[in-house]
């Protein structure tokens, strides 16, 4: 990680390194600079010096001649001879000068310079030494006065000697002193020229670093700026994001603490006025019970753990949906439901211990999906709830029925009596719950699961009450309106039933009677009268109604089906006629199996076979489907018995099953290919194939091919299928005759 | 009595072994019934914990499907043996809705994905998918 942040700046890098080398070289360059500077100041004070030197001696001498006539004219010696020493200790100085200079320069170790100042310094010392004898010789006695006038005294005349001898030395050795000298000065011209030059490059190169620097600078500085308006815009978005964005979005630390930055909605939502740095979990404390509040704390936890899988624990989120109740403005309460998902920010560097939560609001989803299933429960709560009670044994039913009418007749005295007391409300509470709980008991027993289902949402609603801390009486309000609707549906069934038993009840045609073919509508004019609904079939009844009497008896299981085929084709606004035969010469052995596979056989004809009316008609067929069932004794081989189920409907379709034993996972691409029709057909029957999204839409509706074909095979039977696309579907299921030992095993 | 059924591989060799561990006999035939579509290997089904951990020596399930309330010994302390005994095992809880604190007690020892009850088969076949690809 710590590779990757430096990795993730080399730019950074490359400017600070390319700044240091700039500000660097600037530095050498200036040291190297000021050294030349400093060398060609001591050149040239050197040269300065060597060209005052060389004007030295002709002074002196100037003076030696001055004081020799001052000599002749027995004049007063002493300012000159002062003169001669100034500039003696002068030239010494200067000599001490450039040679200090000469160390400075740069030259004190050129072997040419050092000759040429040792040459002129020699030359100078011997003219030195007379010229200090001189001085020391002073100015006083020099003269004696005679009677012809002042003359020289010995004095006078040792310093004339001195003057004479200087003036001798000096024209000996000064020409040569000042050779040394215009020597010496050419070499430090030369070293002057030198540095001059390398003090020019050094303030050319010093320029050059100068202005790369500054360049670099300018360019950094330009991409910082570019960088810093690219942070603003990006800050800008997603401030825009945040402000824009429907869901809460907000970061939740280990210590559970909401982070700084959060969408506007999550305020809105949560109705916080400034989430930042609150504690999420006092947060959601008014919004959920306290066991969901445990839950929702462990849920968490669980998301720092690094084994956890997050799309797998997604679904054991307490929170993916919550009622929550807010006080609104008019100081009522609004009820929203809430969908928060976490998920954990696996971010570089030290932020990892973060969680991203996303809270929305999925009211309208919540009951637009509510208003859906009850839709679809009332579209299809008579068929559905008629295939129930086809399954459930008579005397059980009945059984099932007063005792569910005596529970709910106790449960709405409960709830009616008088008592306002707590106690009273409480005890009437868990009374009422004792009673549906155990109702909802036996009718899931009875896989009465729409009945079931009823009684678990009112056990829900008593569930909530019961968690209260004080109760009133117009809490029970949605509980009355609730029961009410479960009596209703209670009414329902009992007609139904009373329906069902009526059709249970008439006797079987006699054994051995010529099959006749039974006609579906015929009776439907009495299953309608009874419903009180409009009949699908009006039209043709009467001539039928008339031909037939009513009061000739039937095979039960026939009734059965015709009224499922009535109650199914009407719930899903089909027009559909069912012939039946040879039913009533079902073994006794085989009279469950056959009932189960009947069933099964002719609602999967009319909800996947048999198409609607008016598409029907567009293909030309007749508006109203056929569904046949005939039961034979096989006429070629004596030891079969033979059920066909065979609809006009549109066929099974190849390329539909294909698809669907695909996205099942049943085969795979490569098998798909392979597959001829014949083969496909036979995927229908693998379990999974045809049940998984019946299950899932029509919760409790039975069960699918799957199980016809292993309820068959377990009768040592086997089933196939023959299909024409657009015109039918017959599905053959032979049946062993000597079926004692599987009748007898499965019984 | 725990039941055990060896299956034939059905094309290439399947790499899942699933052992089912529910006290209904109709959840524990549901969940069979399911395996074949995902190529998992049905090794065996137990009806309760302690049947399952006997079991799990012998058949060295990969997968498990687990229910969390059971007789004789809870689904909670199962997963955490199993874990114990296999830390790459992966477990499906299976629980009502109402009860996902347990079943989040349940991925805290180490179950790796929930299913809700009452399921259907495609929830099911998508949550086994879910495991395995996991």
């Amino acid at each position: 990680m710590k590779a990757r942040s430096l990795a993730a700046h080399p730019t950074q890098w490359l400017q600070i390194v390319a700044t240091t080398a700039c500000a660097a070289a600037l530095t050498v360059l200036l040291v190297v600079g000021m050294q030349r500077a400093d060398e060609l100041q001591a050149a040239s004070v050197a040269l300065k010096q060597a060209s005052e030197l060389t004007e030295q001696p002709q002074t002196i001498r100037t003076e030696l001649t001055l004081i020799q006539r001052e000599l002749e004219s027995t004049a007063y010696l002493g300012d000159s001879l002062r003169t001669v020493a100034a500039l003696r200790a002068g030239s010494d100085q200067s000599f001490q000068v450039i040679q200090n200079s000469l160390r400075s320069a740069g030259l004190g170790d050129n072997p040419d310079a050092a000759a040429a100042l040792t040459s002129a310094r020699s030359r100078w010392k011997s003219l030195d030494q007379e010229l200090r004898q001189l001085d020391e010789l002073g100015s006083n006695g020099l003269y004696v006065d005679t009677p012809s006038g002042s003359e020289l005294s010995a004095t006078g005349r040792r310093v004339k000697a001195a003057v004479d001898h200087a003036l001798a030395t000096q024209t000996r050795n000064m020409s040569a002193m000042s050779q040394a000298l215009s020597q010496l000065g050419a070499l430090v011209q030369a070293n002057l020229d030198n540095s001059g030059h390398s003090l020019q490059a050094v303030l050319v190169g010093g320029s050059c670093v100068a202005i790369l620097l500054l360049a670099l600078m300018l360019y950094y500085a330009w991409r910082w700026r570019l960088s810093a308006m690219a942070a603003t815009a990006a800050e800008r978005q997603v401030t825009n994001i945040l402000a824009t964005v429907r869901e809460g979005l907000f970061l939740v630390g280990r210590d559970l603490r909401i982070g700084e930055i959060c969408s506007d909605s999550v305020r809105h939502l949560l109705r916080l006025e400034s989430p930042a740095g609150r504690n999420f979990r006092d947060v959601l404390q008014p919004l959920v019970d306290e066991k969901t509040l445990a839950a929702a704390m462990k849920f968490l936890g669980l998301l720092w753990k690094e084994k956890v899988h997050e799309d797998l624990i997604e679904s054991v989120n307490p929170l993916s949906q919550i009622e929550a109740s807010f006080s609104n403005t008019r100081g009522g309460t609004e009820v929203r439901y809430l969908a928060f998902s976490f998920r954990r920010v696996r971010a570089v560097g030290a932020s990892d211990d973060t969680v991203l939560g996303v809270v929305s609001d999925i009211t309208d989803r919540v009951l637009l999906a509510r208003e859906l299933e009850q839709l679809r429960a009332d579209s299809g709560s008579q068929a559905t709830l008629l295939l129930q009670l086809l399954q459930v044994d008579r005397d059980q039913l009945q059984l099932f029925i007063s005792s569910a009418d005596a529970a709910l007749r106790k449960s709405n005295a409960m709830l009616t009596a008088p008592g306002i007391e707590q106690q009273d409300l409480k005890n009437k509470l868990n009374g009422v719950f004792r009673e549906l709980h155990a109702l909802k008991g036996e009718a899931a027993a009875l896989a009465l699961s729409s009945l079931a289902q009823r009684i678990h949402a009112i056990e829900d609603m008593l569930q909530s009450l019961r968690a209260r801390t004080s109760l009133s009486g117009n809490d029970f309000v949605p509980v009355v309106v609730k029961l009410d609707e479960l009596i209703n549906h209670m009414m329902q069934i009992q007609t139904l039933q009373q329906r069902v038993s009526t059709v249970r009840g008439s006797r079987p045609a006699p054994a051995g009677a010529p099959s006749t073919e039974v006609d579906a509508e015929s009776d439907s004019h009495r299953i309608t009268t009874v419903l009180g609904s409009s009949a699908l079939l009006e039209s043709e009844q009467e001539e039928d109604v008339a031909a037939e009497p009513k009061s000739r008896a039937r095979d039960p299981l026939v009734e059965a089906l015709r009224l499922l085929s009535q109650e199914t084709a009407a719930a899903l606004a089909r027009v559909v006629r069912l012939h039946t035969t040879g039913l009533e010469l079902v073994p006794p052995y085989y009279a469950a199996p056959i009932k189960a596979v009947c069933i099964q056989m002719l609602r999967n004809a009319i909800v996947h076979g048999i198409e609607p009316a008016e598409e029907r008609r567009r293909l030309g067929k007749p508006a109203e489907g056929t569904v046949r069932i005939s039961f034979t004794e096989d006429s070629g081989d004596t030891d079969t018995y033979r059920l066909t189920i065979e609809d006009d409907g549109h066929g099974l379709s190849y390329e539909h099953i294909i698809d669907k034993a695909l996205r099942l996972g049943l085969i795979n691409p490569s098998q798909a290919a392979a597959l001829d029709r014949a083969s496909a057909y036979r995927l229908i029957f693998l379990p999974g194939f045809s049940t998984i999204e019946e299950i899932s839409e029509h919760a409790g509706r039975g069960v699918g091919l799957d199980a016809v074909s292993t309820l068959v095979r377990e009768y040592g039977g086997r089933i196939s299928v023959s299909t024409a696309t657009g015109r039918y579907t017959r599905f053959r299921i032979s049946l062993p005759r000597s079926a004692s030992i599987a009748a007898s095993s499965a019984a | 009595m725990a039941l055990t059924r060896k299956k034939e591989a059905p094309h290439e060799a399947p790499t899942h072994r699933l052992m089912v561990v529910d006290d209904s006999n109709v959840i524990r035939r549901r969940i069979e019934r399911v395996h074949d579509l995902l190529g998992i290997e049905f090794v065996g089904a137990a009806r309760n914990g302690r049947e399952a951990l006997e079991l799990y020596e012998k058949l060295q399930p990969t997968l498990v499907t687990m229910d969390l309330t059971m007789p004789e010994m809870d689904g909670n302390e199962c997963v955490a043996r199993l874990v114990e005994r296999d830390p790459n095992i992966r477990i499906l809880v299976i629980s009502a809705l109402a009860d996902k604190l347990t079943a989040i007690d349940a991925i805290e020892k180490g179950a790796s994905g929930f299913l809700c009850k009452p399921f259907t088969d495609r929830q099911l076949n998508e949550a086994l998918r879910k495991l395995i690809e996991s």
